[in-house]
């Protein structure tokens, strides 16, 4: 069979009884594709529930594929992705939230544009955003298509960026090898590290393009996730002195200790 | 009587060695692209390169072949080639017309027929829009007993049929339109841009607003209107955009849509008043119906949610088949070798009906003589 030269990875801090159909579903979104990935990395904290979870869980379709790697180390978003970026072997890897779903047409289009535009580091799929209760709220990424937004119509380029942070890296399909050229997420930037992690990368001449197709829905601040903690416990100046300071970090390859200072 | 049968003779001689000009009265559009000229340079560069004396004629001499610092020229937006073909201007009184030529005026110009009615040459209608037909024609007024217009080309049979509806004592002659070569499909996956041709400019400017009211959600979704491009340009825009939209009332062949085909990107257009040959389909009892190579409709109104649908689809992966297959199926019928093939054809029969015309005078002129 046909691969797609990408690693999914998903990175699960905890599965709860709350949040474990909705993992079926994201599952179930890879075994529905119509190109498979080579490889999906699930990781996840070391010897926890989770994790003895995720060893008896039935992958259907999709288990030839999929490994369940144990982080021993820290267990953050961040982190978790990061290690699973260095467990990949093919030459892209893409992220997967567990309370997400990929298109099913995502990783077709993604080998499609990849042969068709083999300059490109990271493509992004447009992103339907809904809430909790699956209504559709919106959508993401597409603004590199809009006329004059960026120097080229369908890339993202530093200046557009500086100055319209609302881009999402969920379900992106990146060039592995950027991670060890340019570092991964920061895990100590807080709320903002999408948006460093994306700074960065145009920063040192990355390609980033959205490949306009719908090729993810994203599942925007379900209560319990990680952004949604985020909106409960800053006030909006915390909001702002993280944006400000991933605007400053993305100089540096490798994070530096950052503590907030009101 | 013999003075008279020796100038036929000239006239029989000049026409059987290919010394026949054929002059093409066309309006200087003053560097503005358009379909309908650029067809009348394809007859004359064709001719041309048939070792036929084809010219551009223009009323003025003032028409512009290379682009400066006002606009463009003839070689900026159709091709250096056609730039270099003949042109001759009235004004500049370089036409002279003999009894072995052809001047050849497109539909709209009722009063230049009547001005050239009295030219001892042979005279033909060149009609690509029959909505045009009526514009300048006095009422009651025919382009065969009144102006000596005999002979019509057009570039389709629906066109045909329609010319020989008003004027049945005029034969007609098809030479279908012909796409480019470089109208061809992107190497690179089709872009969210949407390429727009209207006759009327406040169309195009009516849909995009009532489309982005309508759908603030794709509000990114870019239209371009492909107007006043060099061609080479429009094709290459053409290929690159997922969708094509065309609105044409007054529309005699349409060839934008063909042209949107060939580039294989799927079309929504307004049914023109009159019917394209390529749009339809005349099953075995004689029953027309429409084909699905384009997403057609009979009012502008509905156009913004018809965009609206197909860019839900084509963002899903889920452009309907059946258009995409019959789109594709379409291709291929408008070559620019089956419209050389077809102007050598026509043209040569209008040569040899001319030849037959002088030689039977010659010869009723003996007779008269005996």
């Amino acid at each position: 069979m046909k691969k797609s030269n990408v690693t999914v990875i998903v990175p699960i801090h905890e599965l709860t009884e709350g949040t474990k159909p909705l993992f079926d579903v994201a599952v179930q979104s890879i075994a529905q594709q119509t190109l498979m990935p080579d490889e999906v990395l699930i990781v996840t904290p070391s010897k926890s529930e989770t994790s003895t979870y995720l060893k008896g869980y039935d992958f259907g379709t999709v288990k030839s594929i999929v490994r369940v790697v144990e982080n021993e180390g820290e267990t953050d978003f961040c982190a978790q992705f990061n290690l699973g970026v260095s467990e990949a072997k093919t030459e892209f890897v893409s992220l997967l939230e567990y309370d997400d779903e990929y298109a099913k047409i995502w990783f077709k289009n993604a080998a499609k544009y990849m042969e068709a535009y083999p300059e490109v580091d990271i493509f992004l799929p447009i992103i339907a955003d809904v809430d909790g209760n699956g209504q559709f709220i919106g959508t993401t990424n597409e603004a590199v298509w809009a006329y004059r937004f960026s120097d080229e119509m369908g890339f993202l380029d530093s200046n557009s960026l500086l100055a319209y942070q609302n881009f999402n890296i969920d379900g992106m399909v990146i060039r592995k090898s950027l991670f060890d050229e340019f570092g991964g997420f920061k895990s100590a930037i807080k709320l903002t590290f999408i948006y460093e992690f994306l700074l960065r990368m145009v920063h040192n001449d990355a390609k980033v393009m959205t490949i306009p197709r719908f090729g993810y829905k994203h599942v925007n601040m379900r209560e319990g996730s990680l952004f949604h903690t985020y909106s409960q416990e800053m006030d909006p100046v915390e909001s702002k002195w993280w944006l400000d300071k991933a605007k400053k970090e993305f100089y540096f390859t490798k994070q530096r200790a950052i503590t907030y200072e009101k | 009587m013999e003075n008279k049968n020796v100038k036929l003779s000239e006239v029989l001689s000049e026409l059987k060695n290919n010394n026949a000009n054929f002059y093409f009265f066309t309006l200087d559009t003053k560097g503005n692209p358009t379909a309908g000229i650029a067809n009348i340079y394809e007859h004359v560069k064709v001719l041309t390169e048939l070792g036929y004396k084809a010219h551009i004629l223009h009323e003025k001499s003032d028409y512009k072949l290379y682009g400066d610092e006002n606009g463009m020229g003839v070689s900026d937006w159709l091709g250096a080639e056609y730039a270099s073909l003949s042109h001759v201007s009235v004004e500049a009184q370089q036409l002279s017309v003999r009894p072995s030529d052809f001047i050849i005026i497109p539909e709209v110009f009722a009063t230049v027929m009547d001005q050239v009615k009295t030219f001892p040459c042979k005279k033909i209608v060149l009609s690509q829009s029959p909505e045009y037909m009526f514009e300048l024609l006095p009422i009651g007024k025919r382009w065969t007993t009144d102006y000596g217009f005999y002979d019509v080309i057009t570039t389709s049979q629906t066109q045909a049929d329609h010319i020989g509806n008003h004027f049945p004592d005029a034969k007609t002659h098809v030479v279908p339109v012909s796409i480019p070569e470089y109208f061809k499909n992107s190497s690179k996956p089709k872009i969210p841009v949407i390429s727009v041709v209207c006759r009327n400019q406040s169309d195009t400017v009516k849909l995009t607003k009532s489309f982005y009211l309508q759908y603030p959600l794709y509000k990114w979704i870019t239209f371009k209107e492909l107007r006043g491009l060099p061609r080479n340009q429009f094709a290459e825009e053409l290929s690159k955009s997922f969708l094509a939209i065309w609105v044409d009332d007054l529309a005699g062949f349409g060839t934008f849509p063909v042209e949107a085909m060939e580039c294989e990107t799927p079309i929504i257009g307004k049914i023109p008043n009159i019917v394209p040959e390529w749009m339809k389909i005349t099953d075995e009892t004689g029953e027309v119906s429409l084909l699905n190579n384009g997403i057609w409709t009979n009012t502008t109104q509905n156009i913004p949610e018809l965009i609206g649908q197909y860019i839900k689809l084509w963002l899903e992966d889920n452009e309907p088949k059946e258009i995409l297959d019959e789109m594709v199926k379409s291709k291929g019928r408008y070559t620019e070798t089956k419209q050389k093939e077809k102007i050598a054809e026509v043209y040569g029969k209008l040569l040899s009906d001319r030849i037959n015309e002088i030689e039977t005078a010659v010869k009723q002129s003996e007779l008269q003589a005996i």
